[in-house]
């Protein structure tokens, strides 16, 4: 059931397009990540749906309410909407508790508990309530942030690039925390991210802006597997994208012959990601005889390494033992073969083709 | 951080409020007794009005200014005047209030306290004080035989930068309107003309005559009460000073009118009237003979401070004081590049 | 079936409304000296006009004030460059004590720093007198934002040209001096400004200006024409210094201040040069502070206890402090709504209404209050001799001040805070209130205390504007001065400093900390 709807939302600032006809559905109790680089209109999409903004033309609901149709709107005030900025914007003059409680009733007479029960649920210690913002790291902060916008129970909770200021290793234990609190709140949330990392392990649905226009929605997994150009691809994490003859269900390609589905048949091209690809190193004794066999071979040129995962090169080496240009493949191996030997590439799942 | 905050405006808060409730107290001083628009010199104003209140109870609230502005801001006023009283250091600015037709006139009784010569004959408003113009000079570097016989021989090339005045004042305008009544627009023009090429202008009579002491010039025009005040207190300011009295009737033998009226706009007429006739009894020409004023007194039988050369004996020119015109005076003075 | 929860608020292309419209009121109002004078010389007649600005007395007072400027700004300006230099750049003794020295001439008025020097000197008038006293009075105007701007300079410049072979000279004529041309021109603008508008120093000093000029025709005439046309001869002089001073700044633009220098710049060593540069800055104080010190004590010893007449003086440092606090506050609120529309929705409309605001502020006082004299007494009679006039008068007067300040300290809030306020159910009023204001309080304070100096030292539309029985601190110090009683002047004069050093102070320690010390 759509909880939130944003129906051909369009934006200008003079005469540069900001957000292009967008439109989206977002189910309730759901997670939906916005992802695109700076300047594809993420960010004005958020400020417009918390009210910060008015939309040109287009429309949005919530929850069945109408929240701003053309240039008439629901103030922010009254949206019902929380927000996570990125750096928390926490008001610097006030306490964590008086932060947190900034949205309660002053004079509601389970105030204090309530901020209290608060703090338990984003994880930050009672002996805190007293500390300014300052004397606070930056995932406590966002914590704070998170406990206040959840203290008025909004419908809809935004997530400005929460994460985005955090250090490397707090990201995703607390991204992690986030998401559960989420769920278990039953709060349909919206993130903004420029990390499609995040926006995939994060979101039950993402959404890919650029340039103001909406590209593609769906599924994380869809998404990354299926991706609705090269460009897209490429953005979602590492590519190898070949040209190839697809024909019932298989793509003939510098790899080989690969899975792909049926039923777009023709020269097209297809995408695999590095994960699956496979190297494993062989002699390179009789590759000539190996090679018209049909298998596919290669030679590392260049090796990246990059700790958990490195980075090879291979260039292909084809019936003629000539060399095409360069894969990159990402690889988790513990054991790299060094630069210079052959190593055979095999292929795991299905190909992805483009249209 | 909170805590320095909350006490900054806790304290400005205070100040505030002590400040707030002295300026309210005075404030509401002037919303009961009477106004007056004060030209004279604050001190005298100040004793009358300290006289008077011991008196009568009643409040005196003063506002400072100079004659001519008063005139003009009373005339603009009009019926919405605040003024409850005017008073003035000379005549002219007292002519073009009356001439608006906005005095209310005097009580028969406050008339009666001052001679006919020291008011007009319409009776719209009444002589306070007076004062007689001098010629100060630096008795180091003129002596008697070189003095001027006239005012009118300032103009003279041979006196350039030698003496000076305060042409901006009201005292030395009044002085003007002496000249321009006894002697026509065109010679006054002429003099004036004269004077803008010969004299150093000065602010206010006290600096003209510190200017003689000091020996920047040779001779200033002024009014004659600079000089006592001055040897009152130090005599620092006037020890190389010695008075010229023009007599002859000249017009630099002047003797100006310093004036009081009310308004026709007063809301507190009664007492208005009552203060005139303080200012012009006993009790308000006593402290012009025993003040530090050293203004000349004019009412009925009042005599001068003793220190001052007689009135009598000064030989004025006759010039009736409703007759003084202010306007052509800035006018012409503003011509010759004096103002 | 969708529901509206409330009625929809239809925006307009011109967001946030109200506080525009408060802004155009307040840019309106600042429009009124300007106004009046336009309308004063088409009611006053071209042919009464011209008559009254075409004469004699009109070319005396434009070439006095054309020699004041032309004496006292370059001189103004080799004294504080050459005391920023030292202070800031050499290894001078007791640079931060000189340092302070040069900023607390400030605290002394204008008019107070005239009746020191005319009472140590009783024959000081004239051209020169009102050149010396100007500089000692206003130099510190130029001080203040070359010394910081030395301070924020990078020194890597100064090092590149010395090592190209210039010597220490020429290094500071080519390399430094060029980067000052901002300082050195917002400066002596403002100082510029100074002299066009001040009135106590020069009738002390007897030296006729436009402004003592149109108070002696104030004085003849009230409100008469030819006060009027001189008061519009003046607003051609502010605009011709505006003028001059956009010409000479180029297109630079007074950028905001940065996070200071990288490294402490290296001290240049003074050699035998250390004891005339110690000479100077000992006399530059003892000029500017000593005199008035040194003069104000012995009045005050001549005086002993009895002029310490404490009701007339209780009274006045009242109503002073009333009209500096309620004056500040006017024009603090006054400068909220365009402070927050330059900070948070700038434009081009929003930029010709702060013009507006800072435009007004550059009028003398005197030309402020004749035009509200003026409308008050013919058109707005209620208004007419009450505090509300003086305080609008005030509040106009200083509204630079005021948005200078509160734009600093609004762009500090970031505009997330006020957001964060409104999604949690603050309406965009109470969060701007609750959150940006509560938040920039401690600048708005600084700038509240500027513009209390401000007024607490204001002589020329206190005396035209203020209510009957008015007295502060400034106009009793005048009436008593007048009648050359300097004794009894002394203690008015020594509140009056007193409430000005703890500002000046406030303005030192804040240029330290803009250039990032």
């Amino acid at each position: 059931m759509t909880f939130l709807s944003v129906q051909a939302l369009s934006k200008r600032y003079g005469k540069v397009s900001a957000l292009d006809d967008v439109s989206i559905e977002v189910p309730a109790g759901s997670r939906t990540a916005i992802v695109g680089p700076s300047g594809s209109g993420k960010t004005t999409l958020l400020r417009l749906i918390a009210g910060f903004e008015v939309p040109d033309s287009g429309r949005l609901a919530l929850d069945g309410d109408l929240l701003a149709e053309g240039r008439a709107g629901v103030p922010a005030h009254r949206r019902s909407i929380g927000i996570v900025a990125q750096d928390g914007a926490l008001f610097p003059h006030l306490t964590v508790a008086d932060n947190i409680g900034f949205g309660l009733e002053r004079k509601a007479p389970d105030r204090d508990q309530r901020i209290l029960a608060l703090m338990d649920m984003v994880e930050l210690a009672r002996t805190m309530r007293e500390r300014r913002p300052h004397q606070l790291s930056g995932g406590q902060q966002q914590r704070v942030a998170l406990a206040r916008a959840l203290a008025r129970q909004p419908k809809l909770m935004l997530l400005d690039e929460p994460f985005s200021a955090l250090d490397a290793g707090l990201r995703e234990g607390i991204r992690a925390s986030v998401a559960e609190l989420l769920q278990a709140e039953g709060v349909t949330a919206m993130l903004v991210t420029h990390d499609q990392a995040e926006a995939l392990s994060f979101a039950d649905q993402v959404a890919i802006l650029r340039d103001g226009k909406l590209l593609q929605v769906g599924p994380p997994r869809e998404l990354y597997m299926s991706p609705r150009d090269p460009g897209t691809a490429a953005f979602l994490g590492d590519a190898i994208i070949l040209s190839a003859n697809v024909s019932g269900g298989w793509a003939d390609c510098a790899l080989g012959r690969i899975a792909a589905p049926t039923a777009c048949d023709g020269v097209a091209k297809v995408m695999l990601r590095p994960e699956q690809v496979t190297l494993s190193p062989v002699s390179s004794d009789g590759l000539e005889h190996r090679l018209a066999n049909g298998s596919r071979y290669g030679r590392i040129v260049r090796i990246d390494f990059g700790g958990a995962s490195s980075s090879i090169a291979v260039s292909l080496l084809d019936e003629r033992g000539d060399h095409e240009g360069p894969l990159l493949i990402k690889t988790t191996h513990v054991d790299l073969p060094p630069v210079g030997s052959h190593v055979q590439i095999k292929v795991l799942g299905q190909a992805h083709v483009f249209k | 951080m909170k805590m320095s905050f909350q006490h900054l405006a806790a304290t400005l808060a205070l100040v505030a409020g002590l400040a707030g409730s002295t300026a309210l107290a005075s404030a509401q001083s002037a919303s009961d007794g009477i106004v007056v628009y004060n030209a004279q010199h604050e001190s005298l104003t100040k004793a009358w009005a300290d006289g008077f209140t011991k008196q009568t109870g009643i409040k005196v609230t003063i506002r400072n200014g100079k004659d001519m502005e008063f005139a003009n801001q009373i005339v603009q006023e009009g019926a919405a005047s605040p003024a409850d009283v005017f008073l003035t250091e000379n005549s002219p600015a007292m002519a073009l209030v009356d001439g608006a037709g906005l005095f209310e006139p005097l009580n028969a009784d406050t008339l009666a306290q001052v001679p006919e010569n020291y008011r007009p004959a319409n009776g719209h408003w009444v002589g306070v004080a007076a004062r007689s113009t001098v010629f100060a000079y630096d008795k180091n570097k003129l002596t008697e035989d070189k003095l001027p016989k006239s005012l009118l021989d300032l103009a003279d090339a041979s006196w350039k930068g030698r003496w000076g005045a305060a042409p901006a004042g009201a005292d030395f305008q009044a002085i003007v309107s002496a000249v321009l009544e006894l002697k026509g627009e065109e010679a006054t023009a002429a003099w004036l003309k004269a004077m803008k090429e010969n004299a150093t202008p000065y602010k206010g009579n006290s600096v003209a005559m510190k200017a003689v002491n000091a020996g920047e010039i040779e001779g200033a025009v002024i009014y004659h009460y600079y000089y006592y005040g001055d040897q009152a207190k130090t005599g620092e300011n006037s020890k190389n000073v010695s008075l010229h009295y023009f007599k002859n009737e000249d017009p630099g033998a002047f003797v100006s009118i310093s004036g009081g009226g009310i308004p026709a706009s007063s809301k507190h007429k009664e007492q208005a009237q009552a203060f005139l006739k303080w200012v012009t009894g006993k009790g308000g020409q006593a402290v012009l003979r025993d003040g530090d004023s050293f203004e000349y007194a004019v009412g009925e039988g009042e005599a001068a401070n003793a220190k001052l050369v007689p009135l009598a004996d000064l030989n004025a020119p006759k010039v009736e004081p409703s007759k003084l015109n202010s306007k052509k005076v800035t006018d012409l003075m503003t011509a010759a590049g004096l103002l | 079936m969708l529901q509206v929860p409330y009625p929809l608020v239809r925006r307009r292309v011109l967001p946030h409304v109200p506080v525009v419209a408060a802004a155009a009121i307040v840019s309106l109002i600042s429009l009124l000296p300007v106004g009046f004078v336009v309308w004063i010389a088409i009611q006053t007649g071209s042919e009464t006009a011209s008559a009254l600005i075409f004469r004699p007395r009109v070319g005396e007072l434009l070439i006095n004030t054309f020699l004041l400027l032309a004496f006292t700004i370059p001189l103004s300006i080799a004294l504080s460059v050459t005391l920023a230099w030292l202070t800031e750049r050499t290894d001078l003794a007791g640079a931060r004590l000189w340092a302070w020295l040069a900023v607390a001439p400030l605290a002394v008025p204008a008019f107070v720093h005239s009746y020191a020097w005319v009472s140590l000197l009783p024959g000081l008038h004239g051209l020169f007198g009102g050149v010396l006293v100007s500089t000692l009075a206003y130099f510190p105007f130029l001080y203040l934002p070359v010394s910081a701007q030395l301070r924020r300079l990078d020194p890597a410049i100064e090092d590149a040209a010395a090592s190209l072979g210039h010597g220490p000279w020429r290094v500071f004529f080519h390399a430094v001096l060029p980067q000052l041309r901002l300082a050195i021109c917002g400066g002596s603008l403002l100082i510029g400004l100074h002299l066009l508008a001040e009135y106590g120093l020069y009738v002390m000093i007897r030296f006729d200006t436009f402004t003592t000029a149109i108070v002696d025709q104030f004085q003849s005439a009230f409100n008469g024409p030819a006060a009027n046309m001189l008061g519009g001869v003046l607003v051609i002089c502010c605009f011709a210094l505006l003028g001059l001073e956009a010409l000479a700044r180029g297109n630079e633009r007074y950028a905001r201040v940065g996070s200071g220098a990288p490294r402490l710049p290296v001290q240049q060593r003074l050699g035998w040069l250390a004891l005339p540069a110690l000479a100077l800055c000992a006399f530059t104080a003892l000029l500017a502070l000593g005199v008035p010190f040194v003069t104000l004590g012995r009045w005050l010893i001549l005086g002993g206890s009895e002029v310490w007449r404490l009701g007339p003086l209780g009274a006045a440092f009242g109503q002073t402090i009333v009209y500096a606090l309620a004056g500040a506050a006017l024009t603090t609120l006054m400068t909220v709504p365009m402070a927050w529309l330059s900070v948070r929705a700038p434009g081009r409309v929003q930029r010709i209404m702060e013009a507006c605001h800072y435009y007004v502020g550059s009028l003398p006082g005197v030309v402020v209050a004749l035009a509200l004299v003026t409308i008050t007494v013919r058109v707005a009679l209620p208004l007419y001799q009450t505090m509300a006039t003086l305080l609008l008068a005030y509040a106009l007067l200083f509204l630079p001040r005021s948005l200078v300040g509160l734009r600093a300290s609004i762009a500090q809030v970031p505009v997330e805070l006020e957001q964060a306020a409104m999604a949690l159910g603050r309406t965009p009023l109470r969060a701007v209130l609750q959150i940006t204001m509560r938040l920039a309080a401690p600048g708005v304070a600084a700038s509240m205390a500027l513009v209390g100096l401000g007024i607490t030292n204001e002589l020329t539309a206190t005396l035209m504007l203020a209510p009957n029985g008015t007295r502060t601190l400034a106009t009793e110090f005048w009436a008593l001065t007048s009648e050359i009683d300097y004794v009894s002047a002394a203690p008015y004069a020594l509140l009056m400093v007193l409430m000005s050093l703890p500002v000046t102070l406030l303005l030192y320690t804040q240029s330290k900390r803009m250039a990032g010390r």
